[in-house]
C-alpha cells in the first residue's frame, strides 16, 4: 500500500500535464475553426510538377504561425 | 503524398472537350440560353476562368466537380471596393502589427465548398503583399496581415469577380472562447476529485490514507473555486452590488457553504464527511450548460454577422474642383454628391438634376419606384434606380432623418431587454433556500450547535439549484440547435419568454408578404402592333432604369427577335411623378400612370375611355397607360404579386388566434386588395416609418404584444419596439440588427414552426422545473430530518442534472417539431 504515496501524486501529476496539453491547444487557437482544416485535406498542393504561383517565403511564415 | 492520387491532370481545354456540354458555361455549370455563342455564362465567368487556366489552378475544377454544389444565382454586380485602400479603413478596421503591416478581418459572401476555400487561399497567396492569413470556413472569416502598400481594393475586386463578396464588421475580441478552456479545466478536475472521494465511498474514513486523498482533493478544489468558479461569484457579486437577485447566488451561497462545511471537516479530521465531488460535478455540469447554451446564441449571432457584413459606403464629393471619395460621415452640409445607378443614398439632401428614379422600397415602403425633379427632397436609404444623379447635403449622415430614427430604436431595444424570467424563478429561490436553513439551525440547536449548523450547511448544498438552473439552459439550447437547421436564428434568449405571450403578428406588405418586384396581371391592347408597342415601353422604360422595363424585357424574350423593329428613339422625357415619354421610329409613345394621362393626352375623351376600361381591372392593382400619338394604346393592370407559401402560413398563424394586421407604406388600395386576398385581419397603409412604431408602442400600453415581421429601414423603428423582431436574410442592415430573430429566407411558415419551438421549450423547460422543485422538496426534508449526508447527496446531485437534461431531450423527441 505504500506504493499509493507515489503513484497517486504521480497520477495528478500526469492529469495536470493532460491540462497543460489542453491549455497549450487552447491557446493556440485549435478549437476555433472545426471545419476548415478537414476541408484542406482535399487538396494536392503537394503534387511536383503543378506549378502554383505560392510565394515560398510567405508559405514559411505561414508554417511558422501555425506552430 | 508526392505521387498523384489521379491520373495526370489534363489541360483545362482538353477536360472541358471531353465534357463538353455546350449548353453550360463552363466557369459555373450554369445553363446557358440557346442563342448565347459564348461557352460562358457572362463576362465575370469567362474572366475567373482566364484567370485560373493562366495561373494552372486546374485542381479547382476537379475540385468542384468532386464537392458537388455551387451557388446557382451568382451576383456579379460588384460594390465598389475603394474604400479598401484608404486611411479610414486602416484606422477603423485594421490592427496595426508592425510599421508597415496591418491585421484585418473579411467575411466572404458565397464560400461553398472544398473548391471555394481552394481558390480563396490561392488567390491570397498569389496576391502582393499577404503576409499570414486564415480562412474560417464555418464563419466565413478571413483573417490576413497585409503589407501598407498591397492593393487591398484590387483583391476584393478578384475575389467578388471569383463570386465571393467581401465585407467587414468592425472586429471583437479576438481571444480564444475563454468559456471552452474554463469547461475543459474544470471537467478534469471534477474527475480528479470524484477519484480521490471514491476511497471514502468504498467505507475508508480514518488513517493516513484518508487523509492524504482529503487533502489532495482539497487541493484540486482550490483551482475550481477559484478559477472555474469564478464567473458564478462574479455574477453573483454583480447582482449583490446592484440590490437585486439572480440564479448565480444560490449558486454561489450554495458552493461557499460546501467549501468552508467541507474544510472545517477536514481539519476536524472527518474525512468522511467531505462534499468536495458534489462541488466538482456542480461547477462542471453549469458550465457545460452555460456553454452548449452561448455556442447555440453565438451560431446564431455570426450568422446574422456574416448577413450584416457590408463595405462603408465611399460617396464622390465635389470638392476642391474635383471628384473625391468621401466616407460618409465626413460629407459636410452643403456639398455636392454624385449617385451612379444603385447606389444608395448616404444622407437627406436636395435633388440637383434635373431628374431620377428613386426607390424607396426600404424607406418608405412604397413598392413603385418614384420620379423625382430638381428640388426634390432625397431621403437616406433610397437607392438610385436611374443614371448618375446628383444632390446637394442637407443633413449631416447623424442628423439625417433615418439616423436619428437609428438612435430612437436602439434606446429602444436596450429597453426590452432587461426583465428576465430566469431572474423571476431566483427572486423566491433564494429566500425558500434561505429559510429552509434556519429551519435547520433551529430545529437542531436543542440538541447541539454543532449539529444545527452542520444540518442548515447540509441544507443549503442539498437545495443548490443545479437542476433549477440546468433545466431553462438545456430546453433551450435543444431549441437554438432545432432552430438552426430550420432555418432560424435566434439572435436574442429572450424570444422564449416573450413569444407565448404575443397576440398580434404585425406584417410589413412590400417584399414580406408581397415578392416586393412589379408583375403585370391584366392587360388590354388597343393597337394593332402589340409586338412593336411592348418594345417601345421597354426601350422607353429603359431609358430611365424603371422596373417595368425588366417586366417587359422577360415577355419579349418570349416572343424573340422583337427588339430589332425598334430603329430609333429620341427626345426621351420624364415627367416627375407621371411617367415618361419619347419618340419612337418617329412615333409619339407615352407610358404612365392613369391619373398623370392629362399631362400626354390631348383629348379629354381618350382620358375618359381609358378611365372606363380600367374600371374593369380588379381593384387595389397599379395601372400604367400607353399612348400613341395621344390615341389609346395599352391599358396594364400591375401587382405586386403575394408569395406562394403565404395564404397558408397565415392560416396556420391564425389557427392559433392571433391578430394579423398589415402596416404599409405603400397606397391603401394595394394594402387593402392584400387584406381581401389573404386571411388578415386589417391593413393600414400609407404609414411612414414612426407611423409604425407608434401603432406598436401605443397598442403595447393597451397590453397587446407584438411579433413584427418587416424587412426595411422603415420597418426598423417597429421591430425594435416589437416584443419580438422577425427579419430574414435579404433583409436591409437596420432591420437584421434590431431583429430578435433572422430567418435564412422570407419563408413566413418558419414564423409558425418558431411558436411551436418556443412552446415545446416551455413544456420542456416547465418539466425540468417540476422535477428539479420536486427533487428539492425531499432533498431539503431528508436533509432537515438529518437523514441525508454527504454520500446520499452526491449521488443524488449529479442524478437529478441528468434527469432534467433527459427530460428536455425526450420532450423534444416528443414534440417531434
Amino acid at each position: 500500500m505504500g506504493i499509493l504515496w507515489i503513484l497517486v501524486p504521480l497520477a495528478l501529476l500526469l492529469s495536470a500535464s493532460a491540462g497543460g496539453a489542453y491549455w497549450w491547444a487552447w491557446r493556440n487557437r485549435q478549437f476555433e475553426d472545426m471545419e476548415t482544416p478537414a476541408l484542406r485535406v482535399l487538396f494536392e498542393d503537394a503534387k511536383p510538377g503543378n506549378s502554383l504561383l505560392v510565394d515560398e517565403e510567405k508559405h514559411e511564415r505561414m508554417r511558422n504561425h501555425d506552430c | 503524398m508526392n505521387q498523384p492520387a489521379l491520373s495526370p491532370t489534363p489541360s483545362l481545354t482538353e477536360t472541358l472537350r471531353v465534357e463538353d456540354d455546350s449548353s453550360v458555361c463552363k466557369h459555373c455549370g450554369s445553363v446557358l440560353g440557346a442563342e448565347q455563342d459564348s461557352p460562358f455564362c457572362c463576362a465575370g465567368c469567362e474572366t475567373v476562368f482566364h484567370l485560373i487556366e493562366a495561373r494552372g489552378w486546374q485542381e479547382f475544377y476537379r475540385l468542384r466537380d468532386q464537392a458537388g454544389t455551387m451557388n446557382q444565382d451568382r451576383d456579379l454586380d460588384i460594390p465598389s471596393y475603394a474604400y479598401l485602400n484608404s486611411e479610414a479603413y486602416r484606422e477603423q478596421f485594421c490592427q496595426e502589427r508592425t510599421q508597415q503591416t496591418y491585421g484585418t478581418v473579411w467575411y466572404l459572401d458565397g464560400l461553398h465548398c472544398a473548391a471555394c476555400v481552394w481558390l480563396v487561399e490561392k488567390m491570397m497567396r498569389a496576391h502582393e503583399g499577404i503576409g499570414v492569413m486564415d480562412l474560417n470556413f464555418g464563419e466565413s472569416r478571413l483573417s490576413f496581415e497585409f503589407d501598407r502598400e498591397s492593393d487591398l481594393q484590387k483583391l476584393a475586386e478578384q475575389l467578388a469577380a471569383a463570386g465571393y463578396r467581401v465585407g467587414l464588421r468592425p472586429h471583437g475580441s479576438e481571444l480564444p472562447n475563454e468559456g471552452l478552456l474554463r469547461l475543459g479545466i474544470c471537467g478534469a478536475l471534477a474527475g480528479n476529485i470524484m477519484l480521490m472521494s471514491l476511497p471514502f465511498y468504498t467505507g475508508l474514513s480514518q488513517g493516513p490514507y484518508a487523509a492524504m486523498f482529503a487533502w489532495m482533493a482539497f487541493a484540486l478544489v482550490l483551482p475550481l473555486m477559484g478559477y472555474g468558479a469564478r464567473p458564478f461569484f462574479a455574477k453573483a457579486w454583480v447582482g449583490l452590488k446592484s440590490g437585486g437577485v439572480n440564479l448565480d447566488m444560490p449558486i454561489a451561497i450554495g458552493l461557499t457553504s460546501a467549501f468552508v462545511l467541507s474544510t472545517v471537516q477536514l481539519v476536524l479530521g472527518n474525512y468522511h464527511e467531505l462534499y468536495f465531488d458534489s462541488m466538482g460535478m456542480l461547477v462542471f455540469f453549469l458550465l457545460t450548460g452555460r456553454y452548449v447554451q452561448r455556442m447555440g446564441v453565438r451560431k446564431a449571432m455570426s450568422e446574422t454577422a456574416k448577413l450584416l457584413a457590408g463595405m462603408p459606403q465611399l460617396a464622390e464629393v465635389w470638392r476642391n474642383g474635383r471628384w473625391m471619395p468621401v466616407s460618409a460621415d465626413q460629407i459636410l452640409v452643403g456639398e455636392t454628391l454624385r449617385m451612379r445607378a444603385g447606389d444608395v443614398v448616404p444622407l437627406d439632401g436636395i435633388l440637383t438634376s434635373e431628374t431620377a428614379v428613386l426607390n424607396l422600397h426600404v424607406v418608405t415602403g412604397e413598392s413603385h419606384p418614384v420620379y423625382l425633379k430638381r428640388e426634390d427632397k432625397v431621403l437616406a436609404g433610397s437607392v438610385n434606380m436611374g443614371g448618375t444623379m446628383r444632390m446637394k447635403a442637407s443633413q449631416t449622415v447623424e442628423d439625417s432623418r433615418f439616423a436619428r430614427f437609428q438612435t430612437l430604436a436602439d434606446s429602444l431595444t436596450r429597453q426590452k431587454n432587461r426583465d428576465q424570467v430566469f431572474e423571476r424563478a431566483a427572486r423566491w429561490f433564494l429566500p425558500a433556500a434561505l429559510s429552509a436553513a434556519l429551519l435547520g439551525l433551529f430545529l437542531w440547536w436543542p440538541v447541539s450547535p454543532g449539529q444545527a449548523f452542520s444540518t442548515a450547511l447540509t441544507v443549503l448544498i442539498v437545495v443548490c439549484p443545479c437542476a433549477l438552473a440546468l433545466a431553462v439552459p438545456t430546453a433551450r439550447s435543444l431549441a437554438l440547435g432545432r432552430a438552426s437547421r430550420a432555418g432560424i436564428w435566434i439572435k436574442s434568449l429572450r424570444v422564449f419568454e416573450t413569444l407565448p405571450t404575443v397576440d398580434t403578428v404585425v406584417f410589413d406588405k412590400t417584399g414580406v408578404l408581397t415578392e416586393g418586384k412589379p408583375n403585370i396581371v391584366e392587360e388590354k391592347w388597343f393597337t394593332d402592333r402589340p409586338h412593336w408597342l411592348s418594345a417601345a415601353i421597354c426601350e422607353l422604360e429603359s431609358s430611365v432604369h424603371h422596373p417595368l422595363a425588366g417586366m417587359f424585357r422577360e415577355r419579349l424574350e418570349v416572343a424573340k427577335g422583337l427588339r430589332q423593329t425598334i430603329d430609333h428613339i429620341e427626345a426621351v422625357e420624364v415627367r416627375p411623378g407621371i411617367g415618361v415619354r419619347g419618340e419612337v421610329d418617329g412615333v409619339r409613345v407615352s407610358v404612365g400612370s392613369l391619373a398623370g394621362l392629362d399631362g400626354f393626352a390631348s383629348e379629354p375623351q381618350v382620358q375618359d375611355f381609358m378611365t372606363r376600361e380600367a374600371a374593369s381591372f380588379p381593384a387595389g392593382v397599379g395601372i400604367v397607360a400607353v399612348l400613341i400619338d395621344g390615341r389609346p394604346g395599352a391599358l396594364f393592370a400591375v401587382e405586386d404579386r403575394v408569395g406562394d407559401e403565404v395564404d397558408g402560413s397565415l392560416s396556420a398563424l391564425k389557427r392559433r388566434r392571433l391578430d394579423l394586421t398589415v402596416l404599409s407604406g405603400d397606397r391603401p388600395e394595394a394594402v387593402q386588395k392584400v387584406v381581401d386576398d389573404l386571411p388578415l385581419d386589417r391593413g393600414l397603409g400609407g404609414q411612414m416609418p414612426e407611423d409604425k412604431l407608434r401603432y406598436v408602442v401605443a397598442r403595447q400600453s393597451e397590453r397587446n404584444r407584438f411579433l413584427m415581421m418587416g424587412d426595411g429601414l422603415n420597418d426598423m423603428g417597429a421591430i425594435a419596439a416589437a416584443e419580438v423582431g422577425v427579419t430574414y436574410g435579404g433583409a436591409t442592415d437596420a432591420a437584421l440588427k434590431f431583429a430578435d430573430v433572422v430567418l435564412r429566407t422570407r419563408d413566413l411558415s418558419r414564423i409558425d414552426y418558431l411558436f411551436d419551438l418556443v412552446e415545446t421549450t416551455g413544456k420542456a423547460a416547465r418539466r425540468g422545473l417540476a422535477l428539479s422543485l420536486g427533487y428539492n422538496l425531499i432533498a431539503v426534508s431528508l436533509s432537515l430530518a438529518g437523514l441525508i449526508g454527504p454520500l446520499t447527496a452526491a449521488i443524488l446531485m449529479p442524478l437529478s442534472s441528468l434527469s432534467v437534461v433527459g427530460i428536455s431531450a425526450w420532450t423534444f423527441r416528443e414534440g417531434g417539431s
